[in-house]
């Protein structure tokens, strides 16, 4: 496993989530179970992943966002749909958060959670 | 291997000022001076830098004044301990009282041979030695450990990386003045012979031989320049045919660097013009090691990951980098009406904005080229219009882009101390402007750290042959093609 999954993975865990890796269309995911904080979907309860390719991480952000059961922000852009192993529908949408990410004192799954996905779930 | 050192202009004028302090105060009295310096490597293919961006002035009492000048022990050990906790190799400055590249006295020799050459191994690096003129030409070398005996390598040039000004100082024994041509009688009319001996005997590499490159490539050839590297993987495609210089339908499938140096040998005005043609991407190791053996880089590419390796080697080895791009906007459908175009061109060093705060790119970019996702047609279909990156361009905004990056090379140069700082340039087509801009890095730009670390850290998606990258690319299409789902497992 490389050092950026792990570094994911324990980065998640130290926030208190749940984190383990699977295998996506992608190459490897890192999932957590996640209670959506703003948006229409607020309160709802989904897993989401982040999925990588390379290494690099931190100063590389994941930009694959991939979420069960599946929610579309409706913003358009690359999707892809699959199946895990256990049945359970995935929707992976590419969300890169370079525009932000690359100027953000701390590169962190935290900041990653709070700034980036935080505004996927409220475009929903 | 040839041998060269890079200064920042902070460690320039930290030690200038220092050394040269008592010609300063006392005329023609020829007082020395010394002080240490930290460096870290860079290496090239054939090329190895010392970079200097860390002065250790001595503190009252760790040097002596005599005419000439010499260190106390304690400063020594001081120096040392420094490098040591800061993994950087130790280099040992001092002034001559006369101006120009600066040769040794047996007194220099065995100092720096016999007295620091052995402790300053103790980093791991040899000693380097510098030697300042009363003109501010810096002389260098390094101190090799062969056996049992020290062996110097006299440096080709220095290099020191400023703002406003990239200033060279040239050692004539190794690249020997070039001789006067006729053919160059214009040019040297222009700005003079002594900068012409300065600009021909550049290493400028042109990364990317596109219709931008191909125009870059054409003015290096015609300005005098002797040594040049080509980096680009790419062939002739018919749809370059109305912006690509040199080529024609007969040169569609081959190799761009081939063209490229072709023409060059052909229209070069250097009497010994050498060109090296590599048809590599710049992340592959082979073209990075190259490009790191260049002084100057022009960034003629339209990729992410090629721009965040040449921001890369323009922080952390000091060499600048001129990058360009263009816009241009159409509306109507299929884009058949043209709207307006603006190009820009910029300097890149630890002195002035990175590719990244300029928003020529964005790490997510990157890992969007590197997974792939960016050659997949259905990737890019499926991206917001705004998102998408146009393919609309013509010779003449080329000619535009081509023109702004050599003219910012050549000022920068050029430039004396009052020219005012000039970081990118942008020319809007509609309106005629040109506007400039000389903004800095965002305060949380990790380019800032890597200033002059040199070979400390590389970009981690640098390759070697069949890379991960391309199995990933591979195996994507192939399970289009196929409709199944390739070996995923981690390489």
């Amino acid at each position: 496993m490389s050092d950026s999954i792990q570094q994911v993975q324990a980065e998640l865990e130290s926030l208190g989530y749940h984190a383990s890796v699977s295998d996506g269309p992608q190459g490897k995911v890192v999932t957590f179970d996640y209670m959506i904080e703003a948006g229409s979907h607020r309160g709802e309860q989904v897993t989401v992943g982040v999925s990588f390719q390379e290494s690099g991480y931190p100063e590389y952000p994941p930009h694959w966002v991939h979420i069960t059961p599946p929610i579309d922000d409706g913003k358009g852009g690359p999707v892809q749909k699959y199946s895990d192993e256990s049945g359970r529908p995935w929707i992976a949408l590419s969300r890169p958060p370079g525009d932000i990410w690359d100027r953000l004192p701390t590169k962190h799954m935290d900041s990653y959670i709070k700034e980036h996905l935080r505004r996927i779930w409220k475009d929903i | 291997m040839r041998f060269e050192v890079s200064l920042t202009a902070d460690a320039d004028v930290i030690s200038s000022q220092h050394l040269l302090q008592h010609y300063k105060e006392n005329g023609a009295l020829p007082q020395e001076d010394l002080c240490f310096a930290l460096w870290r490597p860079s290496t090239g293919e054939q090329r190895r830098t010392a970079l200097i961006d860390e002065i250790i002035l001595p503190k009252e009492g760790e040097r002596l004044l005599h005419g000439n000048a010499s260190f106390q022990p304690d400063y020594l050990a001081r120096a040392l301990r420094i490098a040591l906790e800061k993994k950087a190799g130790l280099a040992f400055m001092h002034s001559h009282p006369s101006p120009g590249w600066q040769g040794m006295s047996a007194p220099d020799v065995e100092a720096e041979r016999d007295v620091l050459a052995y402790p300053a191994g103790a980093t791991g690096l040899p000693l380097i030695g510098l030697t300042i003129g009363t003109d501010g030409y810096w002389s260098a070398r390094f101190w090799e450990r062969d056996g049992i005996k020290m062996c110097r390598h006299w440096c080709e040039k220095t290099r020191v990386i400023g703002p406003k000004s990239y200033k060279i100082y040239s050692n004539d024994n190794i690249a020997s003045v070039p001789r006067r041509r006729r053919v160059l009688a214009r040019t040297y009319d222009t700005w003079g012979q002594e900068t012409q001996n300065t600009i021909s005997r550049l290493r400028v590499g042109i990364v990317g031989l596109g219709s931008v490159g191909c125009i870059v490539a054409e003015a290096m050839a015609r300005i005098g320049i002797a040594q040049v590297t080509l980096i680009d993987p790419d062939r002739v495609e018919e749809h370059n045919l109305d912006r690509l210089l040199y080529a024609t339908t007969k040169d569609v499938g081959k190799l761009k660097v081939n063209l490229a140096a072709r023409a060059m040998e052909r229209n070069a005005t250097a009497e010994r013009f050498q060109v090296t043609a590599l048809p590599v991407s710049v992340h592959h190791r082979r073209g990075y090691k190259a490009a790191l053996d260049c002084d100057v880089l022009f960034s003629c590419v339209d990729r992410p990951v090629p721009r965040d390796v040449l921001n890369y080697i323009a922080n952390a080895h000091l060499i600048p980098v001129i990058d360009g791009g263009v816009a241009v906007e159409t509306n109507g459908q299929n884009g058949s009406h043209f709207f307006s175009a603006h190009w820009r061109a910029h300097i890149v060093t630890p002195y002035h904005q990175c590719l990244r705060c300029s928003r020529q790119y964005n790490s997510s970019m990157v890992i969007m080229e590197l997974d792939g996702s960016l050659d997949d047609p259905s990737y890019v279909r499926n991206l917001p219009a705004e998102e998408r990156v146009g393919n609309q361009n013509v010779f003449p905004f080329c000619l535009g882009i081509a023109g702004t990056e050599v003219n910012l090379m050549l000022r920068y140069l050029l430039a004396p101390d009052w020219w005012p700082l000039v970081q990118q340039q942008e020319h809007q087509f509609v309106t005629g402007e040109t506007r400039v801009d000389s903004s800095v890095c965002h305060v949380n730009c990790s380019f800032r750290q890597r200033r002059a670390q040199g070979d400390s850290e590389e970009p981690f998606y640098l390759v070697d042959d069949f890379s991960v990258s391309r199995w990933h690319k591979l195996r994507r299409r192939l399970s289009k093609l196929f409709g199944i789902e390739f070996w995923k497992g981690e390489l």
